[in-house]
């Protein structure tokens, strides 16, 4: 196990190059090529799944990697939406990034405030508090606003960081594209931290972990704290993207959602948060098309438009089972084995990554 | 070093386990729990690693001390802290961890040369381990599985290690690799040991003492050879041959 020194300063030279390659790839493609290529459509829904990333990145923190299910996804992301428009709305020139900062330190110490109580509990009790935690944000979110500005709701002013002003849909693309990079690279970095050890080893046996001498409460109320954190500045991306910012928005069938990206992604795994998002946002828009190319029967047509989003829950509903049924590893399984041979062709021949009762040629 | 007196547990649902059980581990010893199945031998380890303490089962003893101090009921962290080591009988590593991380969650945050030495002794004994450091636990055979869980449980130097069943499933020349190393491992560490078996070849070979569950009671104790010469308690409870 002890690798010597210059042994592990090549593997770490080695992933980090792996990191740099893959990030500076999906910085090109949400930024130069996919904008480029995307009509305006796709280019509003693609503006969604990677406005949704962060926060099922912040998801899979909490629930993937240190297996605590919560409920408290919306709630955090009304927290960071109302900041944003608190902020702005009591001190107009706020500059954007003060307002980001912001959000994401009451993000974190709500995180405390949240998760000092909720890690005490497991697993369904843990579920039920943080639900607690979402209609309890959603009321005071209720009452601030009609006490401030009325059913109207916030109104934002234009997002601008050192220049940047993003309006239309292709700004925000690719606005929401960098975030969305830096997200996962947040969780890639914790994932394969002591810090991420600890929460998987937390999530397969707590008991154990505990013994070898990690520190529960810490370690899952780090996993709390960072994941509102990130969630209250994409909240408040939210709401500069909005633009009029109104509480009805963070509805419970928000919390749905991003659980359904989790376990259809696959717990923990980082690309399947990316192909989750991917999946769950797009659906109801892949619904209505299905539905308009059934021309030759307007009653089938008609009935899916007029339910779509009973439609949309049923199906996030019915994946949701049918993963955990038969893909309790989610996408991430598959995508590791597409991209394990994709490594295999890159590195060229003379490792086969799936022969598990081999051992692995270390340091090639 | 380890003092158990009136050890009894009790289970919600299906009652007394283990009633006045009595063992005392001196230091540098290692003392053998042996027993037919269902005799109370897994429910001993786990009420002195206080693992039953989390669930409704309760557990009383007239006395449970480790090095002077009352382990009875303790958390199975603080237990650890203390000094006792644990190596299950089921769930012994973090299967979707790789092997080298499942050495990094037991190692925390120390790094002393104490701790490397220890290191470098368990990557000598175990140098299967060395070579599939960057695999998935889980793909581990079920030697190498207990290979990795003992190198985690000594990794801090503890002074009592509990280590249950831990020749169940393993082929013999795994079986002897294993028992040779835990010597090794005992010798460096000066490690006291409490060992659950129902193989008592292992058990003769890395005890001197022993004591026979059965139902819960304490049937029969003495040194590990008085035990194999005493015919109807190998026949009975030990399966037979040794």
């Amino acid at each position: 196990m002890a690798p010597t020194p210059a042994n592990l300063t090549m593997d770490s030279i080695r992933k980090l190059l792996i990191v740099a390659a893959v990030s500076t790839l999906g910085l090109a493609l949400v930024v130069v090529v996919l904008p480029s290529m995307l009509s305006n459509y796709v280019l509003g829904i693609g503006t969604i799944v990677l406005f949704t990333i962060p926060g099922a990145v912040a998801l899979n923190i909490v629930f993937g990697l240190c297996g605590q299910i919560s409920a408290g996804n919306a709630a955090f992301l009304a927290i960071g939406a109302f900041i944003a428009a608190g902020m702005t709305h009591t001190w107009p020139d706020t500059p954007t990034i003060l307002v980001l900062l912001a959000a994401a330190s009451i993000g974190a110490i709500a995180g405390v405030l949240v998760g000092a109580p909720a890690v005490r509990v497991r697993g369904l009790l843990l579920l039920v508090s943080t639900l607690a935690i979402h209609f309890i944000v959603l009321y005071l979110t209720e009452r601030y606003q009609k006490n401030e500005v009325g059913q109207a709701g916030f109104l934002l002013p234009q997002f601008d960081i050192l220049g940047w002003q993003p309006l239309r849909t292709i700004e925000w693309f690719k606005t929401f594209g960098v975030f969305a990079i830096l997200s996962l690279l947040v969780m890639g970095a914790f994932r394969y931290s002591r810090l991420g050890r600890s929460w998987l080893a937390i999530r397969e046996n707590e008991t154990a972990a505990e013994v070898l001498g990690v520190r529960l409460m810490r370690a899952k109320l780090l996993a709390f704290v960072i994941s509102s954190a990130l969630i209250a500045v994409q909240g408040a991306l939210f709401a500069y993207y909005v633009g009029i910012l109104q509480y009805e928005t963070f509805a419970f069938d928000m919390v749905i959602q991003y659980i359904a990206i989790v376990i259809i992604g696959g717990l923990g795994s980082i690309p399947g948060t990316v192909v989750g998002a991917t999946l769950v946002v797009s659906l109801p828009y892949l619904l209505r098309s299905l539905s308009e190319n059934l021309k030759g029967s307007d009653g089938i047509a008609g009935f899916v438009d007029d339910n779509i989003f009973n439609i949309q829950r049923f199906t996030y509903g019915a994946l949701i089972v049918v993963f955990l049924l038969f893909f309790p590893d989610g996408i991430e399984s598959i995508v590791r084995r597409v991209w394990q041979w994709l490594l295999g062709l890159f590195r060229g021949r003379g490792d086969d990554p799936v022969a598990p009762s081999e051992p692995a040629e270390v340091g090639a | 070093m380890l003092t158990i007196e009136g050890l009894r547990v009790v289970y919600p649902r299906t009652g007394v386990a283990v009633d006045g059980l009595d063992v005392t581990v001196e230091r540098g010893e290692a003392v053998a729990i042996l027993g037919p199945n269902g005799a109370g031998k897994t429910t001993t380890v786990r009420a002195v690693t206080g693992f039953l303490s989390s669930e409704r089962v309760s557990v009383d003893a007239r006395r449970l001390e480790f090095d002077g101090a009352s382990i009875l009921r303790k958390p199975p962290h603080r237990i650890a802290r203390a000094g006792i080591a644990v190596v299950p009988e089921r769930d012994k590593v973090f299967r979707e961890l790789l092997v080298e991380e499942n050495l990094e969650v037991a190692r925390g945050r120390s790094g002393d040369q104490a701790l490397q030495d220890t290191q470098d002794m368990l990557d000598e004994l175990f140098p299967i381990l060395v070579e599939r450091r960057k695999e998935q636990a889980g793909l581990l055979s079920g030697g190498q599985i207990q290979m990795l869980a003992i190198a985690m449980s000594v990794l801090k130097r503890p002074t009592l290690l509990v280590a249950d069943e831990i020749s169940l499933g393993l082929a013999p020349a795994l079986m002897d690799e294993i028992v040779v190393a835990l010597d090794k491992i005992r010798d460096e560490l000066d490690l006291t040991m409490l060992l659950v078996e129902q193989n008592v070849g292992v058990a003769r070979r890395l005890c001197s003492r022993g004591l026979v569950l059965e139902s819960g009671h304490v049937r029969a104790t003495g040194t590990m050879d008085e035990l194999a010469a005493d015919d109807s308690l190998a026949n009975i409870y030990l399966g037979g041959t040794a």
